[in-house]
Formats: C-alpha cells, sequence, structure tokens
C-alpha cells in the first residue's frame, strides 16, 4: 500500500475485495491504496485536525478490512470504503462530544501549515493572490468546523469532494433528501458564519477597511502617578 | 438567522465555489501512511494465526470454552455491578469520590471500601444472584466508542471475575483463566484467547442452574469469535459479543461481534489500556 500506488491495475476494485474475503493477503492493501488520498482528504475535512483524521481513517482501514465480508455488492466499493471511513470518523466526533460536551474540534490552524496551502502553490503564481487565497480557505474551513458533524460530513462530500447527491446518501446511508437537507442547512449556516448574507458582501473577499482594532493594552482608568508625598 | 433562510442562488454558488476551493488534494502524509501500512501488516499478520483448519479441530475444545465464556458473562456482569457500586458513573462518582477516599483513608474496611467489594467477589463467597437482563453491559450504537470503553473498563476485571465465575460452573476451567497479581490486572485485557475460536453459548449440562439462568436471558448463538478477549454485550437491546483484540502498538481493536455468525458489525480503535 505505501504511496498509495496501485500494485494491480488489472483488478477492478471488487475482484480484489473479493480477492481480499478469499484469503489473498495483499489485495486489501492495493484496494485501500487506490482511494487512500481521497479517504484521507474525507476524514481530514470532516475531522478537523490531521491526528483525528489519522485515527478515523484508521478505523475506517480496520473497520473495512474485517467487514469486507459484509459488503453486498449494492454500491461502488469505493462508496462503502467512504461509508465506512466516514461512519468510522462521526463515531470518533460523536464520542468526543459526550467525553467533552463541548462544541467540535476547531483547532485548524495546525494544519492549515500542511497539506494542500503547499501544494496548491504554483511559481507563477502572485504571492498576494496565493495569500488571500490561503486566508479565505482558512476561513472556510473555520466555519466549516462549526456546522455539526453530520452536516459537515455532507457538504465535504458533496461540495468538496464532488460526489453526486445519490451516491453520498448511501455513504452517509440516508436518504437524498436528508443529504440535501444537511447540506442546505449547512450552506445556510456557513453563509452566516462567513458573512456572505450580509448586504454588499462578497464571499471572495473579506470585510474592507482595517480589522477592528484591538483592545488597547493601556488601562482606562486613571493614569498612574507616584503616590502622594506624605 | 434561521436555518430554513434561502440563500439565492448566486450565494449557494459562492459557497459552493469555496468549499470546493478549501478541498484537500495532497496525499496522505507519510507518517500516517507508514502508521496505516503498519497497522495493515498487523491484521494480516493477525489473519494468518487464524488457520481455519484449526479452528474446527478445536471444536471440542471450543464447546469447553463456551461454558467458560459463559460463566465469564455472569462474572463480567457481576464486575460490573461491584464496578457500578465502587465507581458509581458520572456525577454519581464524582460525588461519593470523598466518601470512598474517606473509606479508604480508614483503612478500607468499611462497607464501601472498594478493596472490600473485590474480596467479596473471590469464589465462595458470595453466590451470584440472579442476573437481570437490564444489567448486563449495553452498548448503545450512539455512543459506541464510549461505551466500549466503559465495558473494557468492566473486563480489566474479568480475569478475577472469571475464577469467581467458575464457582457456578460445573466444569472447572482455569488454565483458561489465570488469576492476576492484582485485584485490577490492566494487563489481562492485552492477553489474546489461548485459541483462535471460542463459542459464548454454553452446552447443555456444563453450566449449572444459574448459569442457566444466565443462558436463557442472554442468548447468543455460538460463532467464531477469533482470538482476543470476549464480553457478552446488549448492543441495542440485542446479544452480541466484543472481542478486544490483542493490542498493536499502542492501541488495540474492538470488534462487535454478530452472534451466530460472527460477523463483524462494528469495529473501534482504542488506546491500550
Amino acid at each position: 500500500m505505501s504511496g498509495g500506488s496501485d500494485g494491480d491495475p488489472d483488478r477492478t476494485d471488487a475482484d480484489l475485495l473479493q480477492a481480499h474475503i478469499d484469503g489473498d493477503p495483499e489485495a486489501f492493501g492495493v484496494l485501500f491504496g487506490r482511494h487512500r488520498d481521497r479517504l484521507w482528504a474525507v476524514a481530514l475535512r470532516t475531522m478537523g485536525n490531521p491526528e483525528d483524521a489519522a485515527d478515523g481513517l484508521q478505523d475506517g482501514l480496520i473497520a473495512a478490512y474485517r467487514r469486507a465480508a459484509s459488503f453486498r455488492g449494492e454500491a461502488a466499493v469505493t462508496t462503502w470504503l467512504h461509508r465506512v471511513v466516514v461512519n468510522a470518523c462521526l463515531d470518533r466526533i460523536r464520542a468526543a462530544r459526550v467525553r467533552r460536551t463541548e462544541t467540535l474540534p476547531d483547532d485548524l490552524e495546525e494544519y492549515g501549515d500542511r497539506g494542500s496551502r503547499i501544494s496548491a502553490t504554483l511559481a507563477t503564481e502572485d504571492p498576494a493572490v496565493l495569500a488571500v487565497r490561503d486566508e479565505r480557505r482558512q476561513l472556510v474551513l473555520d466555519a466549516l468546523a462549526q456546522l455539526p458533524a453530520e452536516q459537515r460530513a455532507a457538504l465535504v462530500l458533496v461540495d468538496m469532494e464532488g460526489y453526486p447527491v445519490a451516491e453520498v446518501a448511501q455513504i452517509l446511508d440516508c436518504a437524498v433528501g436528508t443529504v440535501k437537507s444537511r447540506c442546505s442547512r449547512g450552506r445556510v449556516r456557513l453563509a452566516e458564519l462567513l458573512g456572505v448574507l450580509r448586504p454588499g458582501s462578497d464571499a471572495d473577499h473579506p470585510e474592507p477597511g482595517n480589522p477592528d482594532p484591538a483592545e488597547s493594552v493601556r488601562s482606562s482608568s486613571a493614569p498612574r502617578a507616584p503616590p502622594p508625598d506624605g | 438567522m434561521s436555518d430554513d433562510a434561502n440563500l439565492t442562488p448566486e450565494q449557494e454558488a459562492d459557497l459552493r465555489r469555496l468549499l470546493a476551493e478549501a478541498r484537500h488534494d495532497d496525499p496522505v502524509p507519510d507518517d500516517v501512511a507508514a502508521r496505516l501500512d503498519r497497522v495493515l501488516a498487523q491484521l494480516a499478520a493477525a489473519d494468518s494465526e487464524l488457520d481455519p483448519e484449526r479452528v474446527v479441530e478445536l471444536a471440542s475444545r471450543r464447546r469447553r470454552n463456551a461454558a467458560t465464556l459463559l460463566v465469564a458473562a455472569a462474572a463480567i456482569i457481576a464486575a460490573g455491578l461491584g464496578i457500578s457500586r465502587v465507581i458509581p458513573s458520572g456525577g454519581e462518582a464524582r460525588q461519593s469520590d470523598t466518601a470512598s477516599s474517606a473509606a479508604t483513608a480508614r483503612g478500607g474496611s468499611g462497607p464501601e471500601a472498594p478493596t472490600d467489594q473485590l474480596e467479596a467477589m473471590a469464589p465462595g463467597k458470595i453466590r451470584p444472584a440472579p442476573v437481570p437482563r437490564s444489567v448486563l453491559n449495553r452498548v448503545s450504537s450512539n455512543h459506541f466508542t464510549t461505551d466500549v470503553r466503559r465495558v473494557g473498563f468492566v473486563a480489566a476485571f474479568g480475569r478475577r471475575s472469571m475464577a469467581y465465575g467458575e464457582a457456578f460452573a460445573s466444569t472447572p476451567h482455569t488454565q483458561d483463566a489465570p488469576k492476576p497479581s492484582s485485584p485490577v490486572d490492566r494487563n489481562s485485557l492485552d492477553a489474546a484467547g489461548s485459541d483462535g475460536s471460542t463459542e459464548l453459548s454454553g452446552q447443555p449440562g456444563t453450566v449449572t442452574a444459574d448459569g442457566a439462568n444466565l443462558r436463557s436471558l442472554y442468548d447468543c448463538a455460538p460463532a467464531a469469535w477469533g482470538r482476543g478477549r470476549l464480553a457478552p454485550v446488549l448492543y441495542d437491546g440485542e446479544p452480541a459479543v466484543l472481542a478486544f483484540r490483542k493490542p498493536m502498538g499502542d492501541s488495540r481493536v474492538v470488534d462487535l461481534l454478530e452472534c451466530g455468525t460472527g460477523d463483524i458489525l462494528r469495529s473501534v480503535t482504542l488506546p491500550r489500556p
């Protein structure tokens, strides 16, 4: 599986899964390697940080490995893999929510410095344009992290990854209408968080003018003075 | 703004474009890829240890272990009851911390002292009470990871409790249930089963009336559960088995297995205790 390369291009996903069920020790690694990068992307965007995404992806890997025989061929193998990984991620989010009884993770700063920001950099692009794009991307990710997990997963799969709604319904094991509803509510919430709905706002550009001034470090109380003599 | 607010088509298109631009396009980081490779290798290695022919040949041993597991079921429930009294969950636990600490400080001789609770579970000291279905470990699909952690904690007492459970089993199984060196043997969860397959369902004549009571309450058809430490549970109200697999590195896999088939219904990776 290393490197995510396809070591067996002649066999379909279904062939590999069946070979795994039949005892081929290499088949599952080849299959997972084919889809690993996209599964990672989904896990990362769903979980919100690379550490939890790695845990979720590992959970999904193990579950898929062990539950391969339960695959009934009603969907594409890749859809099934996404389903297993997304469920593993959502399980982790729910468990964390129960443990911490607080909002979903929003510590996205860490992976802002790794991943796609680097790959998106092209030598020919204007650094100023890149800076604006990075800032905008981070705003979107920050807002996305504030959505309920189910809405976030739906938006990640539909709007980020571009899967058809019907396939996402299979991945999330819910009705097509539910996926549409989650996406719609998620977009509205995102629009609110990003200020898209404010009159005259532009999704591509942050609010004009300087940011709100930080609170002055100087106290508003009366200036200190030497204690009065005597 | 409510969720019912509508976006204009332009606003929706803007948002979808922003989301698409935030897509992650990089491959799996090297450290994560290495970790996944390692896990896959361990899974394959674990599979190779499970020789189906060996499982068939061990049928008689599986039947013997069935009674052990049934006994373990009762023992784990009893341990759970004991632990729930020793360590009440949630706010109750926090409220009782002071009292428990005080009891311990008094030398653990009071009726609430944890050590006394554990001693009370030693073989022959008490008889198992009838086990209502409501006290079986319950695992919810909505809180799967949390529930599995809780069951794992209870199962950590299982080795001790299994010996206790043998008190009401007619077939001795002590060779499969070594006693721990301490009341709470955290390493007991690290020990894989002694063979590749076990059954939970009891065989006629191997369990006395108390065990039979449990069997009637916890009706789980036999299956090949694989290696690991097993815990009978009710998963969304239905009998199932949690299999705590041998730890791999810093984590362990816990499978939820279907009665009768041994199919894995769900899996979760937990930190090694």
